[in-house]
């Protein structure tokens, strides 16, 4: 018989050697051709070619699951290596899984943060086609954004417009902070009362438990709660058409939502129909802006066709402004913001919907910092491990001799990066969780870990474990691999200083990033400071102020404040309209010689000045003596006289509202004082007089007292004497002024910890390269003691190196710091110079903790016996 | 010493009891026969290649045969550890076994 045709078709043997491990291959491929050649000779080529083609899918598995029992115990003894290399050296790690983990869940913690800020309002489903009108006011070459339009704006576009599909208004006064409601016997005052045309239903995904969609906010006195507020009035009852009494008008609840998503900008717990607002019950608060195209005070929504442009949509409004509005047009435009960046890119818009905006700059930062925390942790690995591979070389060069090849041991050494990664991703995961709701209290986030977004936290952690373990694996393996069997096993290791060189640098990029990092964090804290104890040009301390919501309050006020000032320890009691770091309205003023144009204002009575503690520059304060003042005197500051061009203020003639025929005049000008935060300028001011019954917001008390308690708790009893079941609400007003930088002191918080963090990872890093260098110069050091050197000079020796590479890092991150820093000081109108002792410090800081490092290392280095360094040559 | 796995103690009883003409063909129609069932040779290999591993067989090449494709016969021979093992088995088994109330099937 031939030979050659016993054997098995071609292709069948061809796959059959692919398939079978090598060590039964030849026995394998015997059996198989001979039963493939008798079935052939007994029964027949076909019979034969179906026994094979059946026994080979049959053998498949079987062969499949011999290869991979095999090429599994190869890969367990590489596990078993990796947990035995792991627990030998329990420092090693310690830093190498303490870093990472760290790494990774800041980078985890930033990613949810970003996240989450990148998410507002993306949940709507019509998000990419609705936009909100933004005014743009053009005002001495300064642009000023502003949220709020008058009411028969969006409608009359959408008239016009054919490319506006729906709009929506909202109304949503900032004048009022809380709203008094109740039902029944329960009272609260309570923010988020929001008005809205019946159309926000549609455009938004604000969906209703109960009720009816199409008819919720059509009806006047009609409004629909959230399901806190339900249960809050109502309990588990169905409150759907129960009446609750918003600001004394009674209003029909015709629905339930759901709550408001902790990512949305619009977050209201009353929506109350807009068409409420010409109810008489509101005159007083809407008084009749619902037609008036100078009342600036509705958000205005519009939702456009898909295929529309905002960009040249915005442009055909021109023509449109100049025949609706009253002025130069050139001065004034409208633009047209996409919802979604409504969250991130509203800085600086005054009259927002909301004061609680973020900025996409925290964004970029915060985004930057889990990156460099990221690359450090990376680095510091990539050094731990190449810097310990000396405990390996032997280890290496005895796997290549018994046949390993590079492209295993790059296995093996991956793998084992990956192990460590996937035990440092076990640690942050849980880190993460723990650190969730200390990092939401600092930073006044609201993002947590829950079964919506654990996979996708999961995933990316996993994701990030792998990419790391082979980002930072890839170095040390391919490094590791090129050993020469033959020099390790000598004990020779290292040629040439080329990977120190490379080690080093990564060191120097470490520290840098952590230099800057510290700079920043520090920079920020002064500037901080600097907000908080600038002299404002009135005295925050020792004042307390009630906002007042209540109409009895109003009526009352004469008698409340004559029995507060028997008490010798309140000073003063004022009125006004607004206090700084409120919001302060704007109407239009004709200054003599001037242009007409809107300006602040403030309604103050005669002791606001002396209560809060505004100088007076010139002139006098508004004064009981001249009943004029009342109508026709005002009061500006020093940036107000100076931009109408007044050398001497008082006497000038100055009028409300465009209106020459009433007699106007400066009686006094005030230095200037902070009436925004320091993030802006101070811009002219004019105080007016309030009219003795008419309403205002706030009242504000100076007091001097030894025991602010008490003197609070007597001020609420004579409040509760005047004003019984109206709640007793109050702020200190320093209180209140640092509540102005709550961004900035949250971001502070937040950037320390991470910052912290850096410098710990960077600390270990510079343990691994201390660890790494002192090994190499074991037998150096040996020679040395021997000649005569004392354990102190070795020490300085060791640690001289790491001075000059933080003196490096150093030279790197200072001018990278002063620009990031400078960019973010121009945030702020009034700020601190940068200050050179800031840089000096942090880089104090950073040499000490880089000596503190190096130094159990050198110190342990310059006590050894020189004996033991140099026997083994 | 480990207890073997049934496979395993199945191959290797039936290369016992092949003697000398135990290689995979006849490896494998004799357990498929003993066992009732129609073994793959990928089943059969499995099981042989593992205890070739722990040192239980050894082989011995016969010289090449044309029937083969022109590659020996592979013939598998019980080592002093695989006789070793086998007896171990056995003593496990039949311990296993002492005293144990003898299995009859009720009728219920």
């Amino acid at each position: 018989m031939d030979s050659r045709n016993q054997s098995l078709p071609r292709f069948s043997a061809w796959l059959l050697k692919r398939l079978i491990n090598r060590e039964v291959r030849y026995s394998a491929l015997g059996d198989f051709a001979e039963i493939y050649a008798e079935i052939r000779d007994n029964q027949g080529l076909w019979p034969a070619r179906i026994w094979l083609g059946k026994q080979m899918l049959r053998s498949v598995p079987s062969f499949l699951a011999d290869s991979f029992y095999w090429s599994g115990i190869m890969l367990k003894n590489y596990f078993k290596i990796a947990f035995r290399n792991l627990k030998r050296q329990k420092i090693y790690s310690f830093i190498n899984i303490t870093g990472l983990s760290l790494g990774l869940a800041c980078c985890i913690l930033i990613t949810l943060y970003v996240h989450f800020e990148l998410s507002y309002d993306g949940y709507h489903d019509k998000a990419d086609n609705i936009y909100r009108i933004i005014e743009i006011e053009t005002e001495s070459g300064k642009k000023q954004y502003s949220a709020a339009t008058p009411a028969p704006l969006a409608p009359t576009l959408s008239e016009e417009f054919p490319d506006i599909v729906q709009v929506v208004r909202i109304f949503h006064p900032s004048w009022i902070e809380k709203w008094k409601i109740s039902y029944e016997d329960r009272t609260f005052f309570e923010e988020g009362v929001f008005f809205a045309d019946p159309s926000i239903l549609e455009v938004f995904n604000f969906t209703l438990i109960h009720g009816q969609e199409q008819n919720a906010l059509r009806e006047p006195y009609s409004m629909i709660i959230t399901k806190e507020m339900a249960q809050k009035y109502f309990g588990h009852s169905n409150p759907v058409g129960k009446v609750l009494s918003v600001h004394g008008v009674q209003i029909k609840i015709t629905g339930i939502t759901q709550d408001i998503p902790p990512n949305s900008h619009i977050r209201f717990q009353f929506l109350v129909s807009l068409a409420t607002l010409e109810s008489p019950g509101f005159r007083n608060v809407a008084s009749d802006m619902l037609d008036n195209w100078r009342s600036h005070n509705f958000y205005s929504y519009l939702l456009l066709r898909e295929e529309a442009s905002s960009v040249e949509l915005q442009e055909k409004f021109l023509p449109f402004l100049e025949r609706h509005f009253h002025r130069r047009i050139s001065d004034y435009a409208l633009y047209l913001q996409p919802l979604k960046e409504v969250h991130l890119h509203s800085k600086n818009f005054s009259y927002d919907i909301t004061d609680t905006h973020s900025d996409i700059a925290y964004v970029y930062i915060f985004s930057a910092i889990a990156l460099f925390v990221l690359i450090i942790a990376c680095i510091n690995y990539m050094n731990l491990t190449t810097a310990r591979a000396a405990n390996r070389a032997k280890e290496v060069g005895t796997r290549k001799i018994v046949g390993a090849n590079r492209a295993q041991l790059i296995q093996q050494f991956l793998g084992e990066s990956i192990v460590l990664l996937l035990i440092a991703f076990m640690i942050a995961f849980m880190l993460v969780s723990l650190a969730l709701p200390v990092l939401n209290s600092l930073a006044g986030s609201q993002f947590s870990v829950d079964s919506k977004n654990l996979f996708f936290i999961l995933g990316l952690l996993l994701a990030a474990s792998l990419i790391l373990g082979s980002a930072a694996g890839i170095y040390p393996a391919l490094f590791l691999s090129t050993f020469q069997p033959l020099s390790t096993l000598r004990g020779k290791l290292y040629s040439g200083v080329k990977r120190v060189h490379f080690r080093k640098t990564l060191v120097v990029i470490q520290f840098a990033i952590s230099i800057s990092l510290i700079i920043a964090t520090l920079s920020g804290r002064n500037q901080l400071k600097y907000c908080l104890n600038r002299n404002l040009g009135f005295d925050k301390e020792n004042v307390i102020s009630i906002p007042v919501r209540d109409v009895s309050t109003i009526l009352e006020f004469g008698s409340l404040k004559a029995g507060l000032l028997q008490n010798p320890e309140i000073l003063n009691v004022a009125r006004s309209s607004s206090l700084p770091g409120k919001t302060i309205g704007r109407r239009g003023f004709l200054p003599e010689n001037n242009m007409w144009a809107p300006r602040y204002s403030m309604f103050v009575d005669h002791d606001f000045i002396p209560t809060i503690g505004i100088e007076i520059k010139e002139g006098r304060n508004f004064s009981r003596e001249f009943s004029t003042d009342v109508e026709d005197a005002y009061i500006i500051n020093e940036a107000a006289a100076e931009e109408f061009g007044w050398d001497s203020a008082v006497g000038k003639r100055l009028f409300w509202r465009g209106d020459r025929n009433k007699k106007g005049e400066v009686i006094g000008v005030v230095k200037n004082f902070h009436y925004k935060s320091l993030h802006q300028e101070i811009e002219p001011v004019i105080l007016h007089m309030l009219p003795e019954k008419s309403g205002f917001s706030y009242m504000t008390i100076r007091i001097r007292t030894q025991n602010t308690l008490r003197l609070l708790e007597e001020v609420k009893k004579s409040w509760e004497v005047f004003f019984p079941g109206v709640p007793f609400e109050f702020f200190f007003m320093d209180a209140h002024m640092k509540r102005l930088y709550d961004t900035e002191i949250r971001l502070g918080k937040v950037s320390g910890i991470f910052t912290f963090l850096s410098v710990i990872i960077a600390c270990l890093g510079v343990f691994g390269l201390a660890t790494f260098l002192i090994q190499q110069r074991t037998k150096e050091i040996g020679i040395r003691k021997v000649l005569g050197a004392t354990a102190s000079s070795i020490v300085v020796l060791l640690s001289k190196e790491f001075i000059t590479l933080v003196v490096i890092s150093n030279v790197i991150a200072w001018p990278v710091a002063y620009y990031v820093i400078h960019r973010w000081l121009q945030n702020f109108a009034y700020r601190i110079d940068l200050n050179i002792g800031t840089f000096v410090l942090a880089a104090f800081l950073a040499l000490t903790i880089a000596l503190i490092s190096v130094g159990y290392q050198s110190i342990k280095a310059s006590l050894i016996n020189p004996s033991g360094a140099l026997r083994y040559e | 010493m480990k207890v073997l796995s049934r496979t395993e103690e199945i191959v290797l009883l039936s290369i016992w009891k092949l003697q000398e003409n135990a290689y995979g063909v006849t490896i494998r129609k004799h357990v498929s026969k003993i066992t009732g069932k129609n073994w793959s040779i990928g089943a059969i290999y499995a099981p042989l290649h593992r205890v070739e591993k722990k040192g239980l067989v050894r082989t011995v090449k016969s010289d090449p045969l044309p029937e083969r494709g022109g590659r020996s016969k592979v013939y598998y021979e019980i080592t002093l550890k695989g006789k070793k093992a086998l007896l171990e088995t056995k003593k496990v088994h039949d311990s296993l076994w002492v005293g144990v109330s003898p299995l009859e099937f009720e009728r219920e």
